[in-house]
């Protein structure tokens, strides 16, 4: 496993500057937004490029058949990404954190909102990555933008209808590290299934 | 030591190992005791198949020559030498007596036999 | 271990391609040639060698163990090299470094320094920039560098250059000192990679034409050259096949019966050719 994650760290590494512009220009307008709540919720967003960005580079040089011809089982091969979306997903929510609070978020509230974002960005991940195992990068992109667009009309539609602020919705929201952890495991399982039977 | 192959003839190279082999221990380049390069060693600067080189070196044990030893290497076997040399005469006597015969029935004088035979071993 | 790679009956359905009943065996401390033109299941086989794919019929023994139901520890031991540098391009020299100690518990670092070194391959630069021949260079260099027992060249001949083609010759041969160590090189071309081999393997359409000892595969046949009507005349059990030309033919026939026409040793290229192309006779 450790080879899998060594290897998305490199491939984001060689990105290195254009993913700090991109976070440079988010901050920048988050900051003039006055929102911690934007740079969190366009995190989700980044939390699937970038290990959909690392895979599809394996698939260009066909890293991934490379390193099934190492001793990585093919189950940790599967997890490997995962744990680097994890650590993806955490660093960004971490940004977003001290952003939110830096702009005068409650500290509470800045605590709900990021761990929301980082749980949801976590589901997202969940749902593009066994369609990547499965079909490859590029006709997950697709999927990605459908899945990311369906979330924000689910998201819109929810907030509409029910009409509440933050710190309620915070509560409420209770359910969601519960909820994220049971559709990270059930990807995994299909994950890990998928790279079982999957032929070079 | 020099062992010289040649791809283009029709000699199988085990054999003209074998034969080069042979021709060193008889001539006294190679000693009794003195150790032959492992098979492996031999493959890798001839360029060749380690399978080749077994087989010279199983050839060379079967005609006594040499002697192996499985972990240490082969060695110049302590055959007496003479008598294969004397074989080998006794050989060519033969071969020289089946020669003349040949030559008497086309009225090949001894110079004009004299000239093949040298022409030959030139030819080598 | 008697033998580094075991196969009996392999076989392979996809779609369009079937491997046929693919049996040979790679005895330890040997190098064998698997030869075949492009699509003739060689790749398809070293494929069902490494386990990237599952085979539909058949048994197949890669040091021992079977690679399908393998643990992972065991491929520590099989060094692989594609036809393609399978590192991503963005990746330089220590990069590789790095990944690979992170995925190879015997990873020796000062090896793959010295055959970096030996291969002048850059330090910094991203593979990106790398050359064919230095890309090739580098999976070699990898797969060379992890306390291999097997090494399993795929293509090599493409994308090198003769006095690269040299080198990899020299390591080979190095490598195959220890005779614990095998080599299996799978190629539509051989050229000069023939010399060091044992034994050839030639796949066609699926199937296995031959494989046995290299040695013994040169002496059974020679081309033999002649008029119409003496290749004609040639037994013609003993011929595997025949080109004709305006001005004589050539034949490929059993040393034996080859023999009393004018005649030439037969290369493994040649060998192939005939047996690709013969069924014209």
């Amino acid at each position: 496993m450790k080879a899998v994650i060594l290897g998305d760290l490199m491939v984001i590494k060689s990105q290195a500057k254009s993913v700090l512009l991109v976070l440079v220009v988010w901050l920048a307008i988050t900051v003039y937004n006055k929102s911690g709540l934007f740079f969190s919720a366009l995190s989700v967003v980044y939390a699937m490029m970038l290990p959909l960005t690392c895979i599809a580079a394996y698939e260009k040089s066909r890293f991934d058949r490379y390193l099934f011809t190492a001793p990585v089982s093919r189950t940790s091969a599967a997890m490997g990404h995962y744990v680097f979306s994890i650590i993806c997903a955490l660093c960004l929510a971490a940004i977003g954190f001290a952003a939110s609070v830096a702009l005068g978020m409650s500290v509470r509230e800045a605590v709900y909102s990021s761990s929301a974002c980082f749980c949801i960005g976590i589901v997202m991940v969940s749902v593009l990555l066994p369609v990547i195992y499965k079909f490859g990068t590029e006709k997950a992109r697709l999927t990605m933008m459908a899945v990311f667009v369906l979330f924000l009309l689910a998201f819109g539609l929810l907030l509409g209808a029910l009409d509440v602020d933050m710190d309620s919705l915070g509560d409420a929201l209770i359910l969601l590290p519960a909820l994220t952890l049971i559709v990270l495991a059930a990807s995994a399982a299909v994950s890990v299934g998928i790279y079982k039977r999957r032929e070079f | 030591m020099n062992i010289i192959i040649s791809n283009a003839g029709g000699t199988p190279i085990y054999e003209q190992i074998c034969s080069q082999i042979k021709g060193k221990i008889i001539a006294g380049e190679l000693a009794e005791g003195d150790a032959l390069p492992s098979m492996r060693v031999l493959a890798k600067e001839l360029r060749i198949s380690v399978i080749t080189t077994k087989r010279a070196y199983e050839e060379l044990e079967r005609d006594g020559f040499i002697v192996s030893y499985p972990g240490k290497g082969s060695f110049v076997a302590g055959k007496n030498l003479e008598f294969i040399r004397e074989e080998h005469l006794r050989q060519i006597e033969e071969l020289m007596a089946k020669i003349a015969a040949l030559a008497a029935q086309c009225n090949l004088s001894y110079e004009e036999l004299a000239e093949m035979l040298r022409l030959t071993c030139e030819g080598e | 271990m008697k033998n580094a790679i075991e196969v009996s009956s392999l076989s392979k359905h996809y779609g369009s391609f079937t491997l046929d009943q693919v049996s040979f065996t790679l005895p330890s401390g040997c190098i064998m040639g698997l030869i075949g033109e492009n699509g003739a299941g060689k790749s398809t086989t070293i494929r069902l060698l490494l386990g990237l794919a599952k085979r539909t019929g058949g048994e197949v023994k890669v040091l021992g163990a079977d690679p399908e139901k393998c643990e992972p520890e065991l491929r520590e031991e099989i060094g692989v090299v594609f036809d393609d540098c399978p590192f991503p391009e963005t990746m330089t020299l220590r990069d590789v470094r790095r990944i690979l100690a992170a995925a190879y518990r015997h990873f020796d670092g000062a090896r793959f320094d010295e055959l970096a070194d030996k291969f002048a391959l850059p330090e910094r630069q991203r593979i990106k920039e790398y050359s064919r021949g230095m890309r090739m260079k580098l999976s070699i260099a990898a797969a060379l560098s992890h306390g291999a027992r097997l090494l399993i060249i795929d293509e090599p001949t493409s994308g090198l250059d003769p006095v690269a083609r040299d080198e990899l010759l020299d390591i080979l041969l190095d490598f195959i000192q220890d005779e614990r160590n095998s080599v299996l090189i799978s190629s539509h071309i051989l050229s000069d990679l023939e010399k060091a081999c044992d034994y050839i393997t030639f796949i066609h359409t699926g199937r296995v034409v031959f494989s046995e000892e290299k040695d013994e595969l040169l002496e059974k046949y020679v081309i033999a050259k002649g008029s119409e009507s003496e290749i004609d005349a040639l037994d013609p059990d003993a011929v595997v096949g025949v080109r004709r030309g305006a001005f004589g033919c050539e034949a490929l026939v059993a040393r034996a019966a080859g023999e009393r026409l004018a005649h030439e040793r037969a290369s493994i290229e040649e060998i192939m050719l005939y047996y690709i192309k013969g069924d014209a006779k």
